[in-house]
């Protein structure tokens, strides 16, 4: 070995600055794609039918049900866990790992990058549902919509965060990720988080359900509730914990082509 | 002078499966060409190289540093692989413009170099409107050899880059890489294209299955290249009188003859005493030649010891 040998200095310095610039780019142009905005099209219908389908009339108390119960808290997480388990899949494909990972960027720094960029993405989709929702729930003329809007949006915009974080953390650790993502959801959510103690906070889509039942009025705040701020807390802390795994595995992990992944 | 990269006693497994085997080498700026066949562990040293899968033992260093997850010698790297797969739905300039961010430029600098680096590969703005996973296969090559000069690496690797270029490509690439070793940029270039290997590279490393045997890079030295053919393709119009012609001086060490072709396949007891005074030697055999050919590339009699030597 030569130890003592020396190298000029790198010609183009690292900047996690611009990194961050360069993935934002490469991940928003895919969702300017032609067939991103059919699939989400197509969403939007199948999303307007299951509205017509569970709220009838002019009846608040169903729309707020469906909204709360079913949109916010089950369709929302799944298909943003869907979403983010399969964004951070594409990453270990031949694109990123041959073009994007054999620069100089820190791969935690990567994930967090990554995660960010297509966070806002899926926010920016999501809102485009959110409207559908919303516009649907004034064509059949549900009242007081410019008060429940933005709490259900806030619902949304973390159910959105946590579970596009988990999905990156199910998604580094394997390609069959609805599995682990099915068994979280019925170990976790639709079995600790209904039993009525305080280990049901471990759901995040429970502590959200609560915090929009109080929210809209439907649930009376117990003494032990979290409140906006408590919720909003423990939702990012859960995110930043899977992604701060979802990291560490990432990095340690050997990029050994397409064909491991 | 610096070797780019030095491994001693390099050895990779995949759990039972064999990547690289206990081998050294140490890679001195320039062109370097890197040979096997399919499995004999070429992409597994790329792996390394670029610190993307760790040693199972022994040592690597590039730029005197491991580069196992280590950005500071992903900085002074870039990399062309084989693999076609590119992300769908981008332009090269978007492509291209995103990749040099990530490298550490900014928006504008990674433009600007984008363009420049593409136009360097010869892949002109009337293409640029086009996604580059419609590109054909030597327009793809052309853009993957494009994203590796964004950052003016240090280190340049290549898996397969000649692949699908008609010659005029080849040709294309090759200048490019003669104007990069030029400009103190080494390169590490692994192609089955073994002919444009040896006019391009001035050290190789033959790896056969995960290993590098010293008889193989021995007879790929450079002392090794400027020996004689030791075999030779004759065609004439009259192969047969050839043969009786050279056989009579004790040149031969034997010959095949194809009569339909008028063809002979001379290999030689003493290629240089030949090559001495071949001109003389064919004048005097009075046959009529219309074509000489040296039978096999070094690369390939190195690779495969069975082709005709």
């Amino acid at each position: 070995m030569n130890p003592a040998a020396t190298f000029s200095p790198p010609r183009v310095v690292p900047n996690l600055a611009h990194a961050w610039g360069g993935v934002w780019r490469l991940t928003f142009r895919r969702f300017l794609l032609p067939g991103h905005w059919l699939t989400l099209a197509a969403g939007l219908a199948v999303l307007a039918l299951m509205f017509l389908g569970g709220v009838h009339g002019r009846d608040t108390d169903r729309f707020l049900g469906w909204a709360a119960d079913f949109y916010v808290t089950l369709l929302v997480p799944a298909l943003a866990f869907m979403a983010g388990a399969g964004a951070m899949r594409d990453e270990l494909k031949s694109g990123t790992v041959d073009y994007v990972l054999t620069r100089p960027v820190p791969r935690p720094a990567f994930v967090a990058f990554k995660f960010l960029a297509h966070t806002i993405c899926a926010q920016l989709d999501f809102l485009v549902a959110f409207v559908l929702v919303m516009v649907l729930a004034r064509a059949i003329q549900v009242p007081d919509l410019a008060t429940i809007g933005p709490k259900l949006l806030l619902g949304q915009v973390l159910m959105i965060t946590a579970f596009s974080g988990f999905g990156f953390l199910c998604g580094t650790i394997t390609s069959r990720y609805v599995v682990i993502g099915l068994v979280y959801a019925g170990v976790i959510e639709a079995g600790v988080g209904q039993i009525p103690t305080q280990v049901s906070k471990l759901s995040m889509t429970h502590q959200t359900r609560e915090l929009l039942g109080i929210l809209l009025g439907r649930l009376t705040p117990e003494a032990t509730s979290p409140g906006l701020a408590g919720t909003t807390g423990l939702i990012l802390a859960f995110t930043v914990v899977t992604l701060a795994v979802a990291a560490a595995i990432f990095t340690w992990r050997e990029l050994t082509g397409p064909a491991d992944s | 002078m610096n070797a780019v990269a030095q491994a001693e006693n390099l050895s990779r497994f995949y759990g039972m499966i064999l990547g690289l085997n206990n081998v050294s080498f140490a890679i001195r700026p320039g062109i370097t060409g890197i040979v096997g066949p399919n499995g004999a562990g070429k992409t597994t040293l790329f792996r390394l190289l670029l610190g993307q899968i760790q040693p199972s033992s022994g040592e690597l260093t590039v730029f005197g540093e491991r580069p196992w997850n280590n950005p500071a010698v992903q900085s002074r790297l870039a990399y062309c692989p084989e693999s076609e797969a590119m992300p769908a739905g981008l332009r090269p300039l978007e492509w291209l413009t995103g990749l040099g961010m990530i490298s550490g430029l900014s928006a504008v600098d990674a433009g600007t170099r984008a363009r420049a680096a593409l136009a360097r590969v010869k892949l002109g703005p009337e293409h640029w409107r086009k996604r580059v996973t419609a590109y054909s296969k030597g327009m793809k090559q052309r853009v993957k050899l494009a994203q590796c000069l964004l950052h003016e690496p240090q280190l340049v690797i290549l898996d397969e880059p000649m692949n699908g270029l008609d010659p005029m490509g080849r040709e294309d690439i090759a200048v490019i890489l003669q104007q990069l070793a030029v400009e103190g940029v080494s390169v590490l270039i692994s192609s089955h294209i073994l002919h444009d290997l040896e006019a391009l590279c001035a050290d190789f490393i033959l790896l056969r299955w995960g290993r590098i045997p010293r008889s193989l890079n021995e007879s790929t030295s450079a002392e090794a290249r400027t020996r004689w053919p030791e075999a030779t393709t004759f065609r004439c119009e009259s192969p047969e009188k050839l043969a009786r012609f050279l056989f009579a001086r004790d040149l031969l060490r034997g010959c095949d003859i194809v009569p339909d072709t008028g063809t002979l396949h001379a290999r030689w007891r003493e290629p240089e005493k030949f090559f001495a005074s071949y001109h003389q030697l064919l004048l005097e055999s009075g046959v009529r030649i219309f074509e000489v050919q040296g039978t096999a590339t070094f690369l390939e009699k190195a690779i495969d010891p069975t082709v005709h030597a």
